[in-house]
């Protein structure tokens, strides 16, 4: 099946998802998956469109970019391979969360020892807050962590890399968030 | 995905407001160890208490580990041993206590609990041995607690036994005289004991349970006072049915922590989920007190005029709270007051804002009794059962559990310090108004007869 992938970033304004979906339906375009969020002023999106009469992406792209433009937009396509159904990987899904004072650098490595450890970012989120004046990033990773992974290896190898930036770290499993909050 | 609020408000509460569970009990039933012979029956026990706890201590603080949620006590329950070891005499049940303490000891936990009797309505062979032994059983163990339930709701209160615990308790004190009398606080007299309790020192595995089984006893007065105190800093008009309906939801999130970490336990214990019991326990830390929910509610200290109001708008609230969050709600499940163990009810006790009498009024609506209470070392037998008998009455007449535990430290009066240590705490010594003129009428004996369930008001 004909599929692509479109990501729309630019200035976040109403009638935005109006405009890109009115545009793929008359080219007779679906769209099976949408995800979009707003950081701070900006608006950043990505759809799977499935293409049944294979439209060229060219003509789509056209046509989207013309019309997004004048709300300062601009949206990006590509195909998309439609993969083999591959068994889902056997992972627990923690949550890793860091909270210190904000410094260039703090994410990259975070990331990276999230990413030596092959564990799977599936969320992030970073909040700058306010504490006694000084600006405190905290940062929440969601992330799918390997069987073969040992959550207390986990643990340690965010400690060592989070305390290089004086950061607090808690690894926790997700369910005891929703076991918490959620009915 | 997980919204930023669920996340760091759970950081919060386990980082800044001491959430955690309080303890992990495994039950293991004891009675089909029963032997005549005494060595056969301590080695059948003692096998039977290594194997099924082997594991526990490692598991609890792996599964915490992984949730992040401190598991602070592990422990084990057993089936009430004058039931077990009846054939054996008091110098028996010694042997008994000690290889339950040794047994605890071997597999890392803190206490382990059952060295008990039902006595309610009568005492038979065993029960008097175990009685008798408890003294020197609490004398020469570390991690052992007894705990005798002398009182129900359908059999009346056991006045004998009664009696016999005012008198079991002075020996117990004295025997410990060296370590303030300490012997007495892992002893607990009870009226309408649950099979089930996770907590010490009443922890015991009930006759009618499975033959082994994961109860948990969560905490929280801390994560519910920091609650209080957020409610009334946004809405500082906010009125108690507000205040009842916070505690209740701040209940529910604490009991999920208990039900989530008892579930992974038992199941990879390979042993059946039983309970939680829905209690504020509170340690003897800062920002881990009961009474400190008391201050935020707007009352001077635990103890003056409004508390047992108080007392009875928050017991309720977390039972209503936890019991919607637990699938299995048991043990003791309430407030605990236990002056000692709780830096800020021990402090309203030595400021004289809490008295034994109000202490006794509370206990009405609370979960459990007069707890951790240390009295002067001149109390006499007498006056110890007469308080004891006044409890169970109001266990007995409400129908629900009370209980005492009352330490009447040798060589020491009113106002005096008392240091238990860990867990149990330090405390003054609480004055006991009219000691040694209750002789009269605990020396009779017999028994109450069991209340009317009808005509109840």
């Amino acid at each position: 099946m004909n599929k692509f992938v479109l990501s729309v970033i630019g200035k976040d304004k109403p009638g935005i998802l109006a405009k890109i979906s009115t545009i793929l339906f008359t080219h007779g375009c679906n769209i099976e998956d949408v995800s979009q969020t707003i950081l701070q002023t900006e608006f950043a999106s990505i759809f799977i469109v499935l293409n049944p009469d294979a439209h060229p992406l060219d003509e789509i792209g056209r046509s989207l970019n013309e019309a997004l433009a004048d709300m300062e937009l601009s949206a990006h396509l590509r195909p998309m391979a439609v993969p083999a159904q591959v068994p889902a990987a056997d992972t627990q899904p923690f949550v890793i969360t860091t909270r210190g004072v904000d410094k260039p650098g703090t994410i990259a490595a975070v990331t990276g020892a999230i990413a030596s450890l092959a564990c799977n970012v599936v969320h992030f989120r970073a909040i700058i807050t306010q504490d006694e004046g000084v600006d405190e990033m905290i940062m929440i990773f969601e992330v799918d962590v390997p069987a073969g992974v040992e959550h207390r290896h986990l643990r340690r190898v965010m400690q060592e890399t989070c305390s290089g930036f004086g950061l607090d770290v808690s690894v926790q499993h997700r369910d005891i968030f929703e076991t918490i909050h959620r009915v | 995905m997980l919204n930023d609020r669920e996340v760091l408000s759970t950081l919060s509460m386990i980082k800044n407001e001491n959430l955690d569970v309080r303890t992990v009990t495994l039950g293991i039933s004891l009675l089909d160890c029963a032997s005549h012979d005494l060595s056969r029956f301590t080695d059948t026990i003692y096998k039977r208490i290594t194997t099924l706890a082997r594991d526990l201590v490692i598991v609890c603080d792996e599964v915490g580990d992984r949730f992040g949620i401190p598991v602070v006590n592990k422990r084990i329950s057993v089936s009430p041993i004058a039931v077990a070891a009846a054939p054996f005499d008091s110098r028996g049940m010694v042997e008994v206590a000690k290889t339950l303490d040794q047994a605890a000891k071997d597999v890392n936990v803190d206490f382990i609990g059952g060295f008990g009797a039902l006595v309610e309505k009568g005492m038979a062979k065993g029960d008097l041995a175990l009685i008798d032994a408890i003294p020197e059983a609490l004398d020469v163990t570390h991690r052992m607690c007894s705990s005798i339930n002398v009182a129900t709701t359908r059999a009346g209160i056991n006045m004998d036994a009664v009696a016999l615990m005012g008198r079991t308790i002075k020996a117990a004190a004295a025997r410990t005289a060296d370590r303030d009398g300490l012997g007495c606080a892992k002893l607990v007299v009870f009226a309408n004991i649950p099979e089930d309790v996770p907590f010490m020192a009443g922890a015991y595995l009930g006759v009618g349970e499975a033959s082994s089984v994961i109860n948990v006893g969560v905490s929280g007065p801390g994560v519910v006072k920091k609650a209080i105190d957020r409610a009334l800093q946004d809405n500082p008009g906010a009125h108690l049915g507000e205040l009842a309906d916070v505690i209740k939801r701040t209940a529910y999130k604490v009991t999920r922590v208990g039900e989530i970490i008892g579930r992974e336990v038992a199941r990879i214990l390979a042993v059946e989920f039983g309970i939680v019991d829905l209690s504020l326990a509170p340690t003897p830390n800062v920002g881990d007190s009961v009474g400190e929910i008391f201050q935020s509610l707007g009352l001077g200290a635990i103890g003056v005029p409004g508390s047992t109001a108080a007392l009875a708008m928050l017991n309720d609230a977390v039972k209503k709270g936890g019991a919607f969050a637990s699938s299995r709600v048991g043990g003791l499940s309430g407030a605990f007051i236990p002056v000692s163990e709780d830096l800020n009810i021990a402090a309203a006790a030595s400021a004289g804002h809490l008295c034994l009498e109000k202490l006794e009024a509370m206990t009405a609506v609370c979960s459990v009794g007069l707890d951790m209470v240390a009295l002067p070392g001149d109390t006499t037998a007498e006056t110890l059962s007469a308080i004891i008998a006044d409890e169970m009455a109001i266990g007995m007449i409400n129908k629900k559990t009370t209980a005492c535990r009352l330490i009447p430290v040798p060589g020491k009066k009113a106002g005096d310090r008392v240091h238990f240590g860990g867990l149990l705490g330090e405390a003054e010594i609480m004055p006991v108004r009219s000691n040694g003129v209750s002789a009269g009428f605990i020396s009779r004996g017999g028994g109450i007869p069991a209340p009317l369930q009808a005509l109840i008001n």
